[in-house]
C-alpha cells in the first residue's frame, strides 16, 4: 500500500486555484447554454486512495459519472462524478421544469454526457494551460452504477492515487455536490508531483 | 513622486504570489500589501493610504464586490479592479455600476497589464 | 494492397458513405476537405468553398460554441461533445426540399456534434468534426412529450374527480356501499362504518350479504345479487333486517341502484336505519287499533240499542220521542262513519291498510257500483247514466276500496246535483289509462274552495254539511285509495254548470276487438 502523498499549503493552493479557475470556465460556458446563471467552486482539494473515494461515496445507491482518460507527460484519468439524484437535479434544472420526468429520464444520459464534458474539458485546460503541456484526451464515457461497479468499470487499482477535488454547483433553486476525481498511477504522480514543484518555484 | 501603494485581496496564496511577482516586474517601485480577506483588507487599510486595489472576487465572507463598496467611499481617488474566474454577466453589471474595472483570471502577464493599464501607475 | 492502402480506401468509403457529416481543418481552422453528405446538406461543393475558413463559409458559426471547442481541440487537444439538447441546429444544414425555402433556423435539420484533434506525428493539428442529423428522433421525442403532457392532463382531471366523488361518499349523512356483481364490497363509506360499527379495512372484500338479513342464508355470493332482482330490490326502497357488528339486527331501507363501468357491473346501495320511524308506525298501529276498539264499541253498542227503539221492536214510543231516538240514531251512525273514516285515513297514509288486488272488468265493476248507490240517487231525484266510450278495459284494483271511491264520488255527484237531473258516468281510455268520469250538471264548485278540495274536512260551505250532511273526508280518502292503486283523481268545475271528477287507473290487459 502506498503511501497518501500529503499535499503542502502552497500545493493546495495552487491546485484550488487551478480548479476554481477551470471550473469557473466551465460554469460561465453552462451558463451561455442555458441562459441561467450558474455558478462552480471547488472547496476543498485532497490526495486520496480508491477505497477511500469508494466509502466516500457509499451512502448513495447509484453514482454518475463521465470520465475522460487523458495520455501525456503524465497519463491521468478525469471522472465527474454525481450522486443519481444530485445529477438528475442538474439535468432538470438546466433543461427546465416543464419537461415530463420521463423525458428527463430519456435525455439525462447524452445531457449530463455533454455537461461533463464541458467540466472535464475546463479542468484539463487549466492544467495544460499552467504546466504548459498538451495532453490526447478521449471522448467522455458515461456511467450510471452503484460505487463498488464504478470501482470496477473505472479500472480503479488499490496502487492509485486520486486527487479528489469537492465541487459545489449552486444553481436558481438548487445546490448539488459533487466530484471531481483525477486518478494517478504512482508513475503519474510522480511526475505529477514534479510538475507542482516546478510551478511553484517559477513563483518564488 | 510620492511612494504609491497597492493592496492585494486574494485567499489564495499562490494568486497573491503570483500577483506580486508580476508586479514587482512591472513596478518594482510598488509598495505591495497583502490580505486574505476582506476583514484582514479593512484591517489593513486603518491609517494607511492605498493609491490602488487589486480584490479577487470568491472569497470566504464578504466578496470582492461588498469589500470594495465598503472601501471605495473611504478612499475616492483611489483605483479599484476586480480579478474573478468565474466572469459571468452579472458580475461585469455589477462591476460597471462601481465603476471599477473587472479582469479575467488566470493570473496572467497578459491580465496583470491590463490591470496596470487601467491604475494607469 | 498493402495495408495503409486498403486502410485509406476504407477511410474514403466510409467518409463518402457515411450517414453523417464530416469535415476536416487545418490548425489555421480552413477547410480541407468535407464529405459528400455535408455536399447534399448544404448544396455547398466541397471544390468551391476548399481552403477558405469554416466561419467564412458558415457565417453564424462565429462566436458559437463550435469555433471555441474547434479552438479547444487544436491547442488543448480537448474532444467536444455538442449534443442537440442545448445547441440544437448550429450549422446551417438542411433537408434535401428545404433548400428552396428561406433558410431561417427553423428548416435546419437538428444536429448532433462531434469535435476533435487528429494528430499526425510531425505535422501540426487537425481538426475532425463530424455532425449527426437527429431530426426524426427529435420529433417523436416531441411527439412523446406531448403525449405524456396530454397524459397527465387526464389523469389530473381524474384525479380531480376521483377527490370529488370520494369527498361525497365522505360527506354523505346516508351510508353508501358499492359492490360488484358477486356482491363484494368495493367502496364502504364513513357513515355506513358508523352504522354497521365495521371499519372500511375490514368490509373491503367481504361480501354484502353478510350485512343483510334477507341474504344470509344464501349459499353462493352470486345468488344474492339474483335474490336482490328477484326480491325487486334493484331500482327500487325495500326494507330489509341489517347486522351490526355486535350482532344485532336492526330495520333498514335499502336502494340499490346498478352502476355499469364499460364491461363490469356494480351496485350502489344507500341504506337509512329506521328503527325510529318503525317504532312510530308501531305507536299509529297501536293507536289505531286501540281507537278502533275503544270507540267504536261504545257506539256500537249505542246505535244498536237506538235501533231497536227506532223499530219499534221494543216497546211503543210516542212519536215526539221516536223523532228524537230517530235524530240520535241518525247522529250515531254520522259518529260511526266519522271513525271509520278518520281511520281509514290514517290506515292508508301510514301503510297500514291492506289492500287485495285483483282484476276486474272495469265495466262490471262501475255497474256494481251504480247498483250500489242507486237508492241513495233516488232520494236526490237523481239517476245515474252510463256511457261507454271504450271497451273491454281490465283494471287491478282492491275491490273493497275502489267501490268505496266511487261510491263517493257517485253520492258528491248526487247530491250536489239540481233535482231530477242526471249524473253522467263515462268510462274511457286514455293514454293507456282507463278513465272513469263522474259528470254532474248541479252547482258547480266555486273558484274559491277548487285548491283546498283534496284536504280533510273541507266543505264548499259548512252549511251543505248540515243540510246534506258528510263528513268532508272523502275525497281526501279517495284520493289516497286511488293513488296506492297506482291511478290518479282530479276534476272540473265550473260554478253554477257542474263538475266532472275524472278518476284515472292503469289498464291491466287491453282486449282489441
Amino acid at each position: 500500500m502506498s503511501d497518501i502523498p500529503k499535499l503542502n499549503e502552497l500545493e493546495e493552493d495552487l491546485l484550488k486555484e487551478l480548479f476554481n479557475l477551470g471550473v469557473g470556465k466551465a460554469a460561465a460556458s453552462l451558463s451561455t447554454i442555458v441562459t441561467q446563471e450558474i455558478l462552480l467552486s471547488v472547496p476543498k482539494v485532497e490526495f486520496t486512495k480508491s477505497s477511500a473515494m469508494v466509502d466516500l461515496l457509499n451512502n448513495n445507491t447509484s453514482i454518475i459519472s463521465i470520465s475522460q482518460s487523458i495520455h501525456g507527460p503524465f497519463d491521468a484519468k478525469s471522472i465527474l462524478l454525481f450522486p443519481e439524484h444530485g445529477g438528475m437535479e442538474v439535468v432538470r434544472q438546466m433543461l427546465g421544469s416543464q419537461l415530463s420526468d420521463e423525458a428527463i429520464a430519456d435525455l439525462h444520459e447524452e445531457a449530463l454526457s455533454e455537461i461533463g464534458n464541458i467540466v472535464l474539458n475546463a479542468c484539463i485546460g487549466a492544467i495544460s494551460k499552467s504546466m504548459n503541456t498538451v495532453f490526447d484526451v478521449e471522448i467522455p464515457k458515461f456511467n450510471q452504477a452503484s460505487p463498488e461497479e464504478l470501482l470496477k468499470v473505472s479500472n480503479l487499482l488499490d496502487s492509485d492515487t486520486i486527487l479528489l477535488i469537492n465541487i459545489n454547483m449552486k444553481l436558481k433553486d438548487s445546490d448539488i455536490e459533487g466530484y471531481l476525481a483525477f486518478v494517478f498511477s504512482s508513475e503519474s504522480l510522480k511526475k505529477l508531483q514534479g510538475s507542482l514543484t516546478q510551478l511553484i518555484d517559477s513563483l518564488s | 513622486m510620492s511612494v504609491k501603494t497597492l493592496l492585494i485581496v486574494d485567499d489564495s496564496k499562490v494568486s497573491r504570489m503570483m500577483l506580486s511577482a508580476l508586479i514587482k516586474d512591472k513596478y518594482p517601485e510598488l509598495v505591495l500589501m497583502e490580505a486574505e480577506n476582506a476583514d484582514d483588507a479593512q484591517q489593513k487599510v486603518e491609517g494607511n493610504d492605498i493609491a490602488y486595489f487589486s480584490v479577487d472576487l470568491n472569497m470566504p465572507g464578504l466578496n470582492g464586490l461588498e469589500l470594495i463598496e465598503i472601501l471605495k467611499p473611504k478612499y475616492p481617488d483611489s483605483k479599484f479592479a476586480l480579478f474573478t474566474a468565474n466572469i459571468q454577466d452579472s458580475t461585469h453589471e455589477q462591476a460597471n455600476a462601481l465603476n471599477i474595472c473587472c479582469v479575467n483570471k488566470p493570473i496572467t502577464e497578459e491580465s496583470v497589464g491590463k490591470m496596470l493599464e487601467y491604475f494607469n501607475v | 494492397m498493402d495495408s495503409n492502402a486498403l486502410t485509406i480506401e476504407c477511410y474514403w468509403n466510409l467518409v463518402n458513405n457515411i450517414n453523417s457529416g464530416i469535415i476536416v481543418l487545418n490548425s489555421e481552422k480552413k477547410i480541407l476537405h468535407w464529405n459528400q453528405w455535408i455536399q447534399d446538406h448544404s448544396q455547398f461543393s466541397l471544390n468551391t468553398y476548399k481552403d477558405q475558413l469554416l466561419s467564412d463559409v458558415f457565417p453564424d458559426l462565429k462566436n458559437s460554441r463550435i469555433i471555441a471547442a474547434i479552438d479547444d481541440a487544436l491547442e488543448l487537444g480537448l474532444p467536444s461533445l455538442i449534443s442537440n439538447i442545448f445547441s440544437r441546429t448550429p450549422f446551417a444544414l438542411y433537408n434535401s426540399g428545404n433548400f428552396n425555402i428561406d433558410q431561417s433556423n427553423n428548416n435546419r435539420i437538428q444536429q448532433t456534434v462531434n469535435i476533435s484533434r487528429i494528430k499526425v506525428e510531425g505535422e501540426k493539428p487537425y481538426c475532425l468534426i463530424q455532425i449527426n442529423d437527429v431530426t426524426a428522433s427529435t420529433v417523436r421525442e416531441q411527439n412523446l412529450e406531448q403525449q405524456v403532457k396530454e397524459r397527465k392532463e387526464i389523469e389530473s382531471s381524474l384525479l380531480k374527480i376521483e377527490t370529488r366523488q370520494r369527498a361525497i361518499m365522505q360527506s354523505m349523512i346516508d351510508a353508501l356501499i358499492i359492490f360488484d356483481s358477486n356482491g363484494f364490497i368495493d367502496a364502504f363509506n364513513p357513515a355506513a362504518e358508523k352504522l354497521f360499527g365495521y371499519s372500511e379495512n375490514d368490509m373491503m372484500g367481504d361480501n354484502i350479504a353478510f350485512l343483510i338479513e334477507e341474504f344470509s342464508g344464501v349459499k353462493e355470493l352470486r345468488e344474492s345479487i339474483e335474490l336482490m332482482f328477484e326480491l325487486g330490490i334493484i331500482g327500487k326502497t325495500k326494507e330489509c333486517e341489517a347486522r351490526k357488528r355486535n350482532g344485532s339486527h336492526f330495520p333498514v331501507d335499502i336502494s340499490i341502484s346498478e352502476i355499469e363501468l364499460g364491461d363490469e357491473k356494480f351496485f350502489s346501495a344507500v341504506i337509512r336505519d329506521i328503527t325510529d320511524r318503525k317504532q312510530i308506525d308501531k305507536i299509529k298501529k297501536d293507536f289505531i287499533a286501540t281507537v278502533s276498539h275503544e270507540l267504536r264499541t261504545p257506539l256500537t253498542s249505542i246505535r244498536g240499542s237506538l235501533g231497536l227503539l227506532c223499530g219499534g221492536l221494543i216497546a211503543d214510543v210516542p212519536k215526539k220521542a221516536l223523532d228524537l231516538i230517530q235524530i240520535a240514531n241518525n247522529n250515531c251512525e254520522r259518529l260511526i262513519y266519522l271513525i271509520n273514516d278518520i281511520l281509514d285515513i290514517e290506515k292508508a297514509a301510514s301503510g297500514q291498510m291492506s289492500f287485495e288486488f285483483r282484476q276486474f272488468d272495469l265495466k262490471t265493476l262501475v255497474k256494481q257500483s251504480i247498483a250500489n248507490n242507486e237508492s241513495y240517487a233516488t232520494q236526490y231525484n237523481v239517476n245515474y247514466q252510463l256511457i261507454e266510450m271504450a271497451k273491454d278495459l281490465t283494471v287491478e284494483v282492491d275491490e273493497h276500496r275502489f267501490q268505496q271511491i266511487m261510491s263517493n264520488l257517485l253520492s258528491n255527484a248526487a247530491k250536489f246535483s239540481i233535482a231530477e237531473n242526471s249524473v253522467e258516468i263515462i268510462i274511457n281510455f286514455q293514454n293507456d289509462f282507463a278513465e272513469i268520469d263522474v259528470k254532474d250538471y248541479g252547482q258547480g264548485i266555486p273558484d274559491k274552495f277548487k285548491e283546498n278540495i283534496w284536504n280533510k274536512f273541507t266543505q264548499a260551505d259548512t252549511s251543505t254539511t248540515r243540510e246534506k250532511g258528510g263528513t268532508g273526508l272523502g275525497l281526501a280518502i279517495s284520493k289516497t285509495l286511488i293513488e296506492a292503486m297506482h291511478g290518479n283523481i282530479s276534476f272540473t268545475s265550473k260554478e253554477g254548470e257542474g263538475s266532472t271528477f275524472q278518476l284515472r287507473l292503469p289498464v291491466a290487459k287491453n282486449k282489441t276487438t
